[in-house]
């Protein structure tokens, strides 16, 4: 049996696809705590968008957690899920502001994290009333 | 104020977490010369689902898992002023639990301006940061962030009087029971001395979220108190 295809519609789709662009764009290497935020948007926009299964709080729900928890067909999920948690590690460090090459490298893999979701997202088909 | 915990039960504790991720825990800190487990784990002040958070001092890597939070710091590292004045370090010196090593470094800590200066800067980005992010973020968000924020204002005191941080069960314990806990957060957002009309605005306006915050919990509380009774008049 085939998977059916989630359709999204399309203010909310765009909507996702601007927080990621502010994401990518706007990374501040100088402000830990507004890349944090900046993340948050995105999952504020997933979820809102009705295309991230979570039974836990959305406070609780990790940038990890949210692309596990996508209703998307994401080509190499495992191997995102393993790049969110990479981008959570360099920018969380305890009491201190991350090291800038350690937030240099989160930009990194959020570019190719980033390019990934805007490639599935702009492919979804549009929602029909 | 911390619960009964020792060193063998969180080596236990550790084991079993490490197992459940497929790690061995031996192999985990086998290069460590010193192990010391913090947070509200290792002070038995943990709630469901809490991880352990550990450093080891020698060459690793961090590891962080759902389950487990090891941080590394090098010999050189844990000696230098820049660890010794930091809030991590004097909380662990007052709250952590030694598994391996004796810690000798804390007899050097040293809490000064340059954590107070940190948390003070930490602060207004955040509360910065939330009004420019509030009308894009849920309201779940919106708790959490107002959460951070208390909980940095309330370390923020203990920093400003020279004291270790306690771990976040207890920050949270004193926000819910202890009636000073709001002339003492009053006091703490004056002393930022921030400059600017607009920055102070935004401070003010969080601290009132934060206060609003505190009246819905004991209001959601005392409600609950409330059924119980109607629901079980004798108390029994």
């Amino acid at each position: 049996m085939a998977k059916k295809r989630i359709k999204v519609d399309r203010a909310s789709v765009r909507a996702i696809l601007q927080e990621l662009d502010s994401l990518v764009e706007e990374f501040d290497p100088e402000d830990p705590e507004d890349i944090q935020f900046r993340i948050d948007d995105l999952i504020t926009a997933f979820a809102h968008a009705g295309i991230l299964k979570t039974k836990e709080k959305l406070r609780r729900v990790r940038l990890h957690n949210a692309i596990r928890g996508l209703k998307l067909e994401l080509p190499g999920r495992e191997e995102l899920i393993v790049i969110a948690e990479s981008i959570e590690d360099l920018i969380n460090s305890y009491g201190e502001d991350p090291p800038p090459e350690d937030l240099a490298e989160a930009q990194t893999l959020l570019n190719e994290l980033a390019e990934v979701l805007r490639a599935v997202l702009n492919q979804l088909p549009e929602e029909t009333p | 104020m911390t619960g009964n915990v020792d060193s063998l039960t969180i080596s236990r504790v550790a084991a079993k977490l490490a197992k459940a991720e497929r790690l061995s825990w031996e192999a985990l800190v086998g290069q460590a010369s010193e192990v010391v487990a913090f947070g509200s784990r290792a002070s038995g002040l943990q709630r469901r689902g809490s991880d352990l958070d550990v450093l080891c001092i020698g060459p690793g890597k961090r590891l962080k898992s759902a389950r487990l939070d090891v941080i590394w710091k090098t010999v050189e590292e844990v000696e230098s002023e820049h660890w010794l004045s930091s809030e991590l370090a004097g909380h662990i010196g007052a709250f952590g639990l030694w598994l391996l090593g004796s810690g000798q470094w804390k007899a050097a800590l040293s809490p000064g301006s340059r954590a107070i200066d940190h948390k003070r800067k930490r602060i207004l980005s955040l509360v910065e940061g939330l009004h420019l992010h509030w009308n894009r973020l849920d309201l779940d968000f919106h708790r959490k962030y107002l959460t951070v924020i208390r909980h940095d204002v309330q370390r923020l005191k203990y920093l400003v009087a020279g004291l270790p941080v306690p771990p976040t069960p207890v920050l949270d314990k004193r926000w819910r029971s202890h009636p000073s806990c709001i002339v003492e957060f009053e006091r703490s957002i004056r002393d930022m001395n921030v400059c600017g009309p607009r920055m102070r605005g935004q401070l003010l306006r969080v601290a009132d979220l934060i206060y609003q915050s505190r009246i819905d919990a004991a209001a959601t509380e005392w409600a609950g108190i409330e059924r119980s009774l109607v629901m079980n008049p004798g108390g029994d």
